[in-house]
């Protein structure tokens, strides 16, 4: 008996009329939503000033990263003329006062090594007793 | 006073061979099609959407954007109920409308009924629109569809995409909490009445 009752008071809706105006209402809002087209500003927009801005982009990014990373150019020097013949040179050590109670080893203080290149040029090099140039 | 069976009847709803006729036409691209079909389910929507928002003006904003998705989305109709495939559609718009409108949405009063309104259908209105503010969402869905719309719990659950017995239990306990509040008004309405 109650869910009858129940059921008759849910049953109740706005007036028809009210709501054939607002349901039409809201079908020819929808419908000319649906004609509606975007305007050429726009689509230029989208088709032309958006890509080209990009690429205007793209380009001075490249331009900045390539100037960050571009390596100097070094001076160009010529090859040096090759080795003709190179002698090892070893001066004997000066005569040590022997102790009687030890031996030491002989102390080499210097080596030498010389270079003849082939234009004519001679080169020293001098190693002292702990072996720097 | 008017029932559903009253607007129903004013409405008339295209038979499934006509819908399909009008769907095929309005998916091909005629206009005059496509509006016809939505003109033979815009009162049902409306009336639907009315019951989920309980709100005259949200209610024509939910039509709306079904209606307009119906235009939009006619290429996925799959075939079968088209007035199912529309009151889904109006139950996830409203669901959509309560979720952007928050707890604001609870406190809507309703806009003022228009001039020459029958004042006791109104004060019942009033009476039933506020009631049902008591119901969750999902429990309103369920008695809406069931109760208000007509439909078995079956038909309900496949709209409302949950298991008939989810429809029926939700049903009850809106049944339930409305008896509750409307009794105050309706002393009928009171459990042993």
């Amino acid at each position: 008996m109650s869910d009858d009752r129940l059921r008759q008071l849910l049953s109740v809706t706005p007036d028809p009329e009210e709501v054939a105006e607002r349901a039409g209402r809201a079908r020819r809002r929808a419908l000319a939503r649906t004609e509606e087209r975007p305007a050429p500003a726009r689509w230029l927009w989208a088709a032309w000033v958006a890509p080209a801005l990009a690429a205007v982009l793209l380009a001075a990014g490249v331009s900045a990263w390539r100037r960050a990373w571009r390596i100097e150019a070094l001076a160009w020097t010529p090859p040096a003329p090759p080795i003709v013949s190179a002698a090892l040179e070893a001066p004997a050590p000066p005569a040590a006062k022997r102790s009687p109670r030890r031996v030491r080893p002989m102390r080499q203080e210097r080596l030498e090594v010389h270079f003849a290149l082939s234009d004519g040029t001679r080169v020293l090099w001098t190693f002292d007793d702990k072996f720097s140039l | 006073m008017t029932s559903v069976a009253a607007i129903e009847a004013a409405v008339a709803e295209p038979a499934e061979g006509q819908s399909a006729e009008l769907v095929a036409r309005a998916r091909a691209g005629d206009r005059a099609a496509l509006e016809a079909l939505i003109v033979s389910v815009e009162r049902r929507v409306y009336a639907l959407a009315w019951r989920l928002v309980g709100d005259r003006a949200a209610a024509e904003d939910v039509a709306q954007e079904v209606f307009l998705k119906i235009c939009r989305r006619l290429d996925r109709f799959r075939g079968g109920n088209f007035l199912g495939w529309v009151y889904r559609m109006v139950v996830n718009q409203a669901h959509d409308w309560r979720r952007r409108a928050g707890p604001a949405a609870e406190e809507l009063g309703e806009v003022g009924a228009p001039p020459g309104f029958d004042a006791a259908r109104e004060e019942q209105l009033r009476r039933v629109t506020d009631a049902m503010r008591v119901l969750s969402p999902k429990e309103r869905e369920a008695l809406v569809m069931t109760d208000m719309e007509g439909f078995t719990s079956g038909e309900a659950a496949r709209i409302l995409g949950c298991m008939a017995i989810t429809v029926r239990v939700r049903a009850a306990q809106a049944r339930k909490k409305l008896r509750r509040v409307l009794a105050r008004h309706y002393p009928e309405l009171r459990e042993g009445v």
